[in-house]
């Protein structure tokens, strides 16, 4: 018997594989340069056509997810239900691909100045967003599995993508040793619930809806044994690793710091916003509670905000306190998680948008001002750089009050959308705690500020110049996002609720 | 359920008891004398066998073993998925064969590619 | 043999790999206590799929096999660069970074 297989829903994921393959190929096999045909002799691209192959494989995924859908609105499974398309996968889908285009445009100028080859580290981020696709549209352990590795594998190689370089090996070394070790305790969480399952209905399944409603029945009837309870843990404590939430933050800022700067730009806000996607998708609604797992989300959605905005307040350097920044952010999209209603759905969404655009935006600024042989990463390196560059210096200065969620930036609403969803939903408390922790960040965000524009550039400081213009592109691009989210939210926020509707409906 | 596994444990206890009998006897029985006190034939391997040639076995092994090893890796798992496919050869007909030459073609395309950038040289 | 034993050694096993991770200083013997946890988990899926019956974590072990292979390849890639770039792979010569 041959599978139902539509491969019509899977376009966008075939696309960007496609697109990887060709890349590589392209790479391996194109001459280079007239004349010369040493695949090895010139990693630099002159022409640019792996950025360009990227682009277009990127550009015509999202492209076929916005316009090359049909007007089918529910959701809709293929491959015996190990793939899922719908409303609220596809948003997500959206947002992550963003994310991806910006963080490509943000790294090819590095790459050139780097000399290192570009094909390869294209394809391998293409792997790694088909990677976030699938899980945004699996349904089931295996999809969630395999999709979070072909996330995480090349997101490890990224990581240790300059080799020779200390800091950027033992990024690569901790968040492998680390990542791997997340993923092997979601897969003994999955384990237990697939025992679970068969015992408790007589059939037994891999599937994650399956789960959750012989979950919920065999709770109703208080008959959940200790270990289905023990592999909900542990399967949310695999993907918590993934989304570097308290307790399991520890290597976020070490890998953050030392990865490629848009390398770490693109892991912060893609990996986030698909792994609270799939905490939603599997654990949103009254399973969290029937699991027990409602009480530990809430300390450690509470842990994650508190420590990840004053940790961020000591710190030296930039790329680590804006890892230490994420840390609060996802923090702020757990309670969205808790919150699983179709507005809280919907407000993680949007959250995740703003948030993508806002911090790109940061990271876009440092990789404009770093040059051959000088990155720009501490505060000193910062030093009277607004005043020298008010565009620059401006741009920053919105991304920081965008990610502080002061009104009318993309953040605020974010933010006010969340803590909202989590009110209505009875999690007043938890809404104090984030409120009074993004009152403490808002130290940390108006630090850059003022020293860009408010201390004198040590002598001999120069304007950056000679930039390649997809950094610029990206720079501009991730501003005009965030004020414009900011300035019209309206029609985002029922974007995400009709998305997020999707989801719930299916539940 | 117990009574089964009780050969298991007498063997073990067996093993065990042997082992303590014969060191047991040997500090019994043995002189004891300080290394450098020995004579030269104390020294020398026990009864048989003949000294090692050499010493320092801890060889380098060059890298390049490493890298076809990874190579060697990709096809060796591809091996694992060919088992569905060949357990449900007759029933997955002309379909079965199209998707697994698709996935074989993606491998060969990896291998290509480390073909073209070298990887395959033996330096 | 009763679910409860075979969830138990699973658990053991699992047990000895996440030590492994946490108490080892050697690169190479952590990556292989994660295979550990993995082949652990892989245990629990067959032994619970042979008690329930379905095919569905029969797929998931072999998943589990080959991403692990390609874990363990990328890992050693890694650690081999670690070592060429800092003569050692004890986890004890992280200093780049405060960890």
């Amino acid at each position: 018997m041959i599978p139902s297989m539509d491969f019509g829903l899977m376009v966008p994921e075939l696309l960007l594989i496609a697109a990887g393959i060709v890349v590589l190929l392209a790479d391996a096999f194109l001459p280079r340069e007239a004349g010369k045909d040493d695949p090895r002799g010139d990693v630099n691209d002159p022409r640019g056509i792996n950025l360009g192959i990227t682009l277009v494989g990127l550009l015509a995924a999202g492209a076929f997810i916005a316009f090359g859908r049909g007007d089918v609105t529910g959701a809709q499974e293929t491959f015996e239900g190990l793939f899922i398309v719908d409303r609220f996968g596809d948003a997500f889908k959206m947002v992550a691909l963003l994310g991806t285009i910006l963080g490509v445009l943000l790294s090819d100028g590095w790459l050139r100045n780097q000399r290192l080859p570009t094909g390869a580290f294209y394809a391998l981020i293409l792997f790694a967003t088909t990677g976030m696709l699938y899980l945004l549209s699996a349904t089931d352990m295996v999809m969630v599995f395999v999709g979070l590795e072909l996330m995480s594998i090349p997101l490890y190689c990224l990581a240790a993508a300059l080799r020779w370089e200390d800091r950027s090996v033992e990024a690569g070394v901790k968040y492998l040793v680390l990542g791997s070790f997340a993923t092997a305790v979601m897969l003994m969480g999955f384990a237990l619930l697939y025992g679970f399952v068969g015992i408790y209905t007589g059939e037994a399944t891999t599937r994650l809806d399956a789960v959750v409603t012989a979950v919920n029945a065999a709770s109703a009837a208080g008959e959940l044994p200790g270990f289905a309870l023990l592999g909900g843990v542990l399967a949310m404590i695999g993907l918590l690793f993934k989304m570097s939430a308290v307790p399991f933050h520890m290597w976020t800022p070490d890998v953050y710091e030392g990865s490629p700067t848009s390398i770490t730009a693109w892991m912060s806000v893609s990996v986030k916003a698909v792994t609270a996607a799939v905490l939603l998708r599997i654990f949103g609604g009254e399973v969290l509670d029937a699991l027990h797992l409602e009480g530990i989300l809430w300390v450690v959605a509470a842990l994650t905000m508190f420590l990840g905005n004053t940790m961020a307040l000591t710190q030296d350097n930039v790329k680590r306190m804006l890892a230490y920044s994420s840390v609060a952010h996802g923090g702020y999209m757990l309670v969205g998680v808790l919150a699983a209603s179709s507005a809280g759905s919907a407000a993680v969404l949007f959250y995740a948008a703003a948030y993508t655009f806002g911090n790109m935006a940061a990271f876009a600024v440092l990789i404009y001002l770093s040059r051959v042989g000088y990155e720009v990463e501490t505060f000193d390196d910062l030093k009277g750089l607004g005043t020298k560059m008010p565009l620059v210096g401006a741009v920053m200065g919105i991304s920081m009050l965008s990610l502080m969620g002061i009104p009318p930036l993309a953040g605020f609403f974010g933010k006010f959308a969340i803590f909202r969803a989590a009110v209505t939903e009875g999690y007043v408390w938890l809404t104090v705690i984030g409120l009074l922790t993004s009152a403490i960040s808002v130290a940390y965000y108006l630090r850059p500020i003022v020293v860009m524009f408010m201390s004198d550039a040590p002598a001999g400081t120069a304007k950056a110049t000679g930039q390649a213009w997809t950094v610029r592109v990206a720079l501009v691009a991730a501003v005009l996002v965030t004020v414009g989210l900011g300035l019209m939210p309206g029609g985002t926020l029922d974007w995400a609720l009709e998305s997020a509707q999707a989801l719930v409906a299916g539940r | 359920m117990t009574a089964q596994y009780l050969p298991v444990l007498m063997i073990t206890l067996g093993a065990l008891g042997f082992m303590a009998v014969m060191l047991g006897i040997n500090s019994l029985l043995g002189t004891k004398r300080k290394h450098e006190q020995m004579p030269k034939i104390m020294l020398e391997p026990f009864e048989c066998g003949s000294p090692p040639l050499q010493t320092d076995n801890r060889r380098r092994t060059a890298v390049k073993y490493y890298l076809v090893a990874i190579l060697f890796v990709m096809f060796d798992l591809e091996t694992v998925l060919l088992y569905p496919w060949a357990v449900l050869y007759k029933e997955l007909g002309l379909f079965g064969l199209v998707e697994l030459l698709v996935f074989m073609i993606s491998l060969v395309v990896g291998l290509a590619y480390a073909w073209r950038k070298g990887a395959l040289e033996w330096r | 043999m009763p679910l409860e034993h075979l969830l138990l050694f699973s658990f053991l096993l699992f047990s000895m790999g996440v030590a492994g991770v946490a108490l080892r200083k050697n690169l190479l013997v952590i990556l292989m206590s994660v295979e550990l946890m993995l082949n652990a988990v892989n245990l629990a899926f067959v032994g619970i799929a042979r008690l329930v019956g379905g095919h569905d974590a029969h797929v998931m072990v072999m998943m589990i096999y080959v991403v692990a292979a390609v874990e363990v390849a990328i890992g050693m890639a890694i650690v081999v660069n670690m070592y060429r770039q800092k003569d050692t792979i004890s986890v004890d010569s992280f200093d780049a970074l405060r960890g």
